[in-house]
């Protein structure tokens, strides 16, 4: 399976310094705060000795003169899904493997884009240029992966043919394990993939147990994973642009109307009700707001839905001016909300498959921990075997 | 009795309804009950209203051989309670 691997180091700097070419040529550490602790999310290559996870503490001891920048995940996250939606328009299959780091599949790609070579030139251009995308092309997701750290930044390298004899030289540190995974093949005297492929599976497997035999396989340039693209979820997506920043409750309940107006009115969301609604807008000077709401019924009128909204806004305004508004409508339901039944049995059974899926979402539990009774062994001399709790199926 | 994989049970599991609880019991003898430690209260017991035995899974390795005896307690609950004649331990299970 032929993959490529498009890699974007340092994603949350070049996002910021696209934003503020202030930045450039500078030592920046973007911070994150969790709780009361404020570690360091990403760094700029000039700001030396610090590394992501750090506490900010350590970061400004090994980077006095560093430019601190609040980190704001979500505009990451968002540039980094236009990337992936990019390639995905492109026709390929695309694994998100974590921020800045993406897998698309290759094989009959190429004929639609008259060759490989134009194909890649494609995917590169998928990226803005500003992030300075690595392209790397090979059998596999960890080949893929090697070439694309090979690669120089904006442009794309493919490995040759032979994985095992190009990746023996290479060091153990790229691959996809643990630090500590690493630490102990150096400890043994492996360096190299080399080195790793020389030793047998088995005491590798002992050692290491089933990362031992990815390794291993890596090593022989065998790469087994599988290219996982997401489960896309149906959703309805508005979005608004203030010309000047909303302060007022009023006006930004305004806006969401005019935005829940256009969602409902869309063909594909006539007759439907929707679970959850998603709001989402830049803060002026401040890192982006988002309020998620998961209705407790869905939801199938623009006023309703507004009411509710304004209601939970009430109790929770943003954090500043809004610059933007986007609106998501997600968890869409069929053709209506509720099914009704003339057999009010039938009624019950469907009315608690609702509250159930409700709860579900609300939860965002895979699993609900919900039972029934069920007899299992009704005839058993032994009470205990007689009846269990049962999942609750949906 | 099927033995305890130990796994913690997920939201997908089966789940076990009407397991016996553990409870200490003086018993006369003839092994019926006296008194009954029930909810960490010592209570009496006025009469033992059936008693009734199971002999079940003789083939595994821990049987299932237990006297099970409804009784009425000085409060006035009924409980049914059994010794398992293999471990001599007593519970407490509802019969049904």
């Amino acid at each position: 399976m032929q993959l490529a691997c498009i890699s974007i180091s340092n994603l949350p700097f070049r996002v910021e310094s696209a934003c503020n070419p202030r930045l450039r040529g500078r030592p920046v550490v973007i911070v994150t705060t969790t709780g009361q602790r404020r570690t360091v999310l990403d760094a700029s290559p000039l700001a030396k000795g610090v590394v992501p996870g750090m506490s900010l503490a350590q970061a400004l001891s090994s980077c006095k003169d560093a430019v601190l920048v609040e980190g704001d995940p979500k505009s990451y996250n968002r540039a980094f899904e236009q990337v992936l939606d990019a390639l995905e328009a492109r026709g390929a299959d695309v694994e998100d493997a974590g921020l800045g780091l993406a897998f698309a599949r290759l094989n009959g790609l190429a004929p639609m884009f008259g060759g490989e070579a134009r194909l890649i030139t494609s995917l590169l251009q998928a990226v803005p240029a500003s992030l300075e995308p690595q392209l790397g092309v090979a059998d596999g997701k960890f080949a893929a992966y090697v070439a694309a750290s090979m690669a120089p930044p904006g442009s794309a390298y493919k490995l040759p043919g032979d994985l095992a004899e190009f990746l023996a030289p290479l060091s153990v540190d790229l691959l996809p394990a643990s630090w500590e995974v690493k630490r102990r093949l150096h400890s043994f005297g492996l360096h190299t993939l080399g080195q790793v492929g020389n030793v047998m599976l088995g005491p590798l497997q002992a050692q290491f147990g089933p990362t031992g035999k990815l390794i291993w396989e890596l090593s022989q340039g065998i790469d087994p994973r599988l290219l996982i693209p997401p489960h896309h979820e149906e959703i309805v997506e508005e979005a608004l642009t203030f010309t000047t920043p909303l302060v007022a409750l009023e006006a930004i309940a305004m806006a969401t109307d005019n935005l829940l107006a256009r969602a409902f009115s869309r063909p594909s969301v006539r007759g439907r009700f929707a679970r959850v609604c998603t709001l989402e807008g830049s803060v002026f000077r401040a890192p982006s707001w988002q309020k998620v709401m998961v209705f407790r019924e869905p939801v199938g009128e623009r006023r309703k839905a507004l009411t509710l909204i304004t209601h939970t806004l009430e109790g929770s305004p943003p954090p500043g001016p809004l610059e933007d508004l986007h609106l998501t409508l997600s968890g869409l339901t069929g053709e209506a909300g509720r099914q009704e039944s003339l057999f009010p049995e039938a009624r019950q059974q469907d009315n608690l498959r609702e509250a159930l899926a409700q709860l579900q979402v609300r939860l965002g539990a895979e699993e609900l921990p919900i039972y029934q009774v069920r007899e299992v062994e009704p005839w058993s001399r032994i009470p205990e075997r007689r009846q269990a709790l049962v999942p609750y199926a949906l | 009795m099927v033995k305890n994989t130990g796994k913690t049970p997920s939201a997908g599991a089966l789940r076990p309804l009407n397991t016996p609880k553990l409870v200490r019991v003086q018993a006369d003898a003839e092994s019926h009950p006296i008194t009954v430690v029930h909810r960490e209260t010592e209570l009496q017991v006025l009469s033992v209203e059936d008693q009734w035995c199971i002999e079940d899974e003789w083939w595994r390795d821990h049987p299932v051989s237990r006297s099970y005896y409804e009784v009425v307690l000085a409060d006035g609950r009924r409980v049914t309670l059994y010794q398992d004649i293999v471990t001599s331990k007593w519970y407490e299970q509802r019969d049904g």
